[in-house]
């Protein structure tokens, strides 16, 4: 049940918001929510349920017992416990993510035929496991007490605006939330706000802009001429990232409309000056949540290891982040990519590229950051090559007649809206248009709710399509 | 900027407006579901189908699985339970329910096909195409200068061939099982399979005819062939309607009279070639055809024309109904429907059942027929049967498990026609194919 399904803005949000807010108090609440998000997981990935339940239960459970050794001191008891419930998240992910790719290793390199059936993803699975490692870690660290309340934990680990592509929420983000709710009527009108403009990003502009790039990256990529090459790049750049933020916006909106603050997740990350930068503004709580469990960790290791530097724990980190994302080599080889860059930026590039003018800087992320994409998009290795001969017109230059053909001469508009919602420029205008006041703040909720209209009659038009990051 | 008290209370105003407005959007539209009680289904005229209702309350596997717990069953009874979970047949029902049962869903989604055409219209601007998508979700074009929708050319390539060849080798088996019966091949070409499609320059691969030659190249000895080629595009605006795939009465009428010659050279004492008595039009009806309904394009609409014929007298059975003559009879006397976007050429010349079609004449044929054919060959239908005692009319797409083997031995055929444009004639084997 995707946020931008009519099943789910007309039927699954309104019924949940009434129960929401007429039931009386917390407890009740944060029920009403574990129960809906379960829900809400039933009816988009109902044969994998058991995985999300045993998930809240055993990091519920092993909350508690390694939140009881701790307070007695029992630092090993702790420790011990720590490492099975991580281990435990980890192997579930595994299990779910990774059996396949792991038997294609294992043949590739030894040339053993194996019979393997791969299970198939759980929805959310590198969220929810992600979220409860979090918990049980800022447990073991004594930076959060365990929960009591099964009821508010069930409701932190399945609360739908988050449950299926994140953001990535530390318990101690949405706590005082859960434990003290208040119905404030200025975050809710930010959240329908934030939903409106999340729900157009995604529907209006990166599911548009979506069909273009299917169609050109599921054509014979030989044959494509730089135009093409490049328009496929662009739309792909900017599809990807109003996709997620999209849902992003939808999801940290949902939350205010229930009175919880979730992270945000992207800053315009296309005006980075750096690859750092860019990852200080990309996917923000994935990285931090590697930065505050894998990189300081290993950070501290490298001081008693003469193995370590920074920049291979950069090289691990992204490692890691690359297969997060996907089970396959191109996911592997996006996370490497980035990787390389972190440790060149950090071993002086960095302080190189202040020193470059500011337009050469952001020309250098963004061409880094594009070419980024293409092993993202591509997931078959041996069309990279190809593509890239296609960029700089080994095809040739011109394909207006595919530009007909394939029918993608109607997505050339969109990308100029993209462009404005990818960068600050649509922000700035409607603050400025805020502050004048009066007539304004009318035409500005006037335009988000015909947005909204126009929005829900290309649902209609169109159905839906699955969230890119869906199959994470 | 700080703000007035006044400014500040103007703000919350508008603020409290813009949330309440938006919360009545949200709540009104299962408030709808709930008050309107509509106990016969609805049916949308312009997808030609019956709108999905939301499910029923009650679940009766819910029970069921419960009822075989109790009673010890647990093994079956937990399967049916964690069917319900897993089975998202339901889920299903209520989505199709959600978006067929939404309160303005044919304005709005009109709406929605309004602002495609006029992005296409904006980007086309930028060229000096005068045939240009209808919408983004089909492969309809709109030929500017003719006020034309048609489709985009087929494609010609090696899988296409492979198909081919594999109906080559299903006439000739069926030839050589069948030495004593007369088969004939009637091929009417349309647009996307003609060389003179408009947008063929544009289409890599695109068919351009290059089909039709290659299956003629191999065409089984023992077949009549005859075609209906189009000369030139005009021939397309002449013989096919302007919003519709189907072709019109001339089109019907060219048709009827080439298959008529081609069938006379085997079958010597035919009775004499039908004159129709008239061409009656409706011009009541702004006939807006299949490629207009899936496009919502504001295209003026194609005149709906009709041929009357003196026939003998006939038995017309569908599916093993007997069917009387109401619906030509209807239109005749000006009983159809006048609602926009019917699709009066299935009105007129009958759906296409899922079974057989049966004409019987009281005439002097001793001949019986058996015809291959799509709604095409649906206007030709009584038309060629009135030449024989019998014809029995079959569309293979709905008639699926069609045997000739098991036909053969339970009616007495002596002539087999096909009609059809590629897919029908010698292109298709997912539906075409004739099982032996």
């Amino acid at each position: 049940m995707p946020f931008s399904s009519l099943t789910f803005i007309f039927l699954f949000f309104p019924i949940v918001l009434f129960l929401f807010y007429i039931l009386p108090n917390r407890i009740w609440r944060n029920a009403i929510l574990a129960t809906a998000s379960i829900g809400f997981f039933i009816w988009s990935d109902p044969t994998h349920i058991h995985v999300l339940l045993f998930a809240v239960l055993f990091n519920f459970i092993f909350g508690k017992v390694i939140g009881g050794f701790n307070e007695k001191g029992k630092l090993y008891a702790s420790k011990t416990y720590m490492w099975i419930a991580v281990s435990i998240n980890i192997l579930t992910l595994a299990f779910y993510k990774y059996t396949g790719f792991f038997f294609e290793i294992i043949q590739y390199f030894t040339n053993l035929s194996i019979n393997y059936n791969t299970p198939s993803l759980p929805l959310g699975v590198s969220f929810f496991t992600f979220s409860g490692i979090s918990y049980i870690l800022d447990v073991y660290n004594s930076i959060e007490k365990p929960e009591r309340s099964f009821v508010a934990f069930s409701a932190y680990m399945t609360m739908f605006p988050k449950l299926l592509q994140g953001p990535i929420t530390r318990y101690k983000q949405v706590k005082t939330e859960l434990q003290h709710q208040k119905f404030l009527p200025e975050e809710m009108l930010k959240g329908v706000r934030r939903f409106i403009a999340g729900l157009a990003k995604k529907v209006l502009l990166a599911d548009s802009l979506g069909v273009a790039t299917t169609k050109i990256f599921d054509s014979d990529i030989s044959a494509i001429g730089a135009d093409l090459a490049w328009f496929g790049l662009i739309a792909y750049t900017l599809q990807i990232y109003l996709d997620f933020s999209g849902y992003t916006d939808m999801a940290i909106g949902l939350g205010k409309i229930f009175g919880l603050t979730l992270p945000e997740n992207f800053n315009f990350p296309y005006i980075s000056k750096s690859i750092s930068e860019f990852w200080r503004r990309w996917h923000m709580t994935l990285t931090a949540w590697f930065r505050t469990y894998l990189f300081i960790p290993l950070e501290f290791a490298r001081k008693k290891s003469k193995f370590l530097r920074q920049q291979t724990n950069l090289l691990i980190v992204f490692l890691l982040t690359g297969l997060w994302h996907g089970a396959s080599w191109n996911f592997v080889a996006w996370g490497i990519y980035f990787g390389f860059i972190l440790a060149i930026e950090s071993s002086g590039l960095g302080k190189l590229l202040k020193k470059v003018p500011i337009i050469m800087q952001h020309v250098y992320t963004l061409a880094l950051v594009m070419i980024g994409w293409i092993f993202f998009r591509l997931t078959d290795i041996q069309d990279w090559g190809m593509f890239y001969k296609a960029l700089f017109g080994f095809n040739g230059w011109s394909s207006v007649t595919t530009f007909r053909s394939l029918n993608i001469v109607y997505y050339v508009p969109f990308i100029i809206p993209a462009l404005g919602f990818s960068f600050p420029l649509m922000e700035k205008m409607q603050n400025k248009v805020r502050n004048k006041g009066g007539i304004s703040l009318i035409l500005i909720d006037a335009v988000y709710l015909g947005i909204f209209i126009l929005t829900l009659t290309f649902i209609l038009a169109k159905g839906f399509t699955a969230f890119m990051y869906a199959q994470f | 900027m700080m703000m007035s008290t006044d400014q500040k209370k103007q703000f919350n105003k508008l603020n409290t407006y813009f949330l309440v407005l938006f919360f009545v959007i949200v709540f009104a539209v299962p408030i709808y579901w709930l008050t309107r009680s509509k106990s016969t289904p609805e049916v949308s005229v312009i997808e030609a189908r019956t709108l999905a209702a939301m499910p029923a309350k009650s679940f009766p596997n819910l029970k069921t699985g419960v009822e075989l717990i109790k009673q010890g069953e647990f093994s079956e009874g937990a399967k049916i339970l964690y069917g319900l979970f897993t089975n998202s047949s339901f889920i299903q029902k209520v989505e199709n329910a959600v978006s067929d049962q939404f309160p303005l869903r044919m304005p709005a989604i009109a709406f929605s096909k309004a602002m495609d055409r006029l992005i296409i219209n904006f980007a086309y601007s930028f060229t000096t195409d005068n045939i240009i998508p209808a919408d983004v979700t089909t492969n309809i074009y709109y030929d500017r200068k003719n006020q034309q929708l048609i489709f985009s050319p087929a494609i010609f390539d090696e899988n296409k061939k492979e198909q081919i060849d594999l109906r080559i080798k299903n006439y000739q088996e069926i030839i050589q099982t069948y030495p004593d019966i007369s088969f004939y091949l009637f091929y009417h070409q349309t647009l996307r399979y003609s060389s003179h499609h408009p947008l063929n320059d544009i289409f890599e691969n695109a068919d351009k005819g290059q089909a039709l030659t290659y299956f003629e190249e191999s065409i089984p000895a023992g077949i009549a062939f005859e075609k209906f080629i189009l000369a030139n595009y005009g021939d397309y605006l002449k013989y096919y309607y302007r919003t519709d795939h189907h072709w019109n009465i001339h089109g019907i009428l060219r048709a009827y009279d080439q298959i008529y010659n081609l069938i006379s050279e085997d079958y010597e004492d035919i009775s004499k070639k039908l004159e129709y008595k008239q061409i009656v039009s409706f011009p009541e009806i702004d006939y807006l055809g299949n490629n207009a309904r899936q496009t919502f394009y504001p295209v003026k609409g194609d005149l709906f024309e009709v041929a009357q014929f003196d026939l003998p007298p006939y038995k017309l059975v569908e599916d093993g109904n007997e069917v009387d003559f109401e619906r030509t009879e209807k239109y005749l006397s000006g009983n159809y429907s006048k609602i926009q976007y019917t699709d009066h050429y299935n009105a007129y010349y009958g759906d296409i059942p899922a079974g057989l079609i049966e004409y019987t004449f009281e005439n002097n044929s001793e001949r019986n027929l058996l015809l291959f054919g799509s709604s095409y060959s649906a206007p030709l239908q009584p038309l060629l049967a009135s030449h024989y005692k019998q014809t029995f009319c079959v569309d293979l797409r709905y008639y699926t498990d069609f045997s000739l083997s098991q036909f053969m031995s339970k009616f007495d055929i002596d002539d087999i026609l096909i009609i059809g444009d590629n897919p029908v004639a010698f292109q298709d084997v997912e539906y075409w194919f004739i099982t032996p």
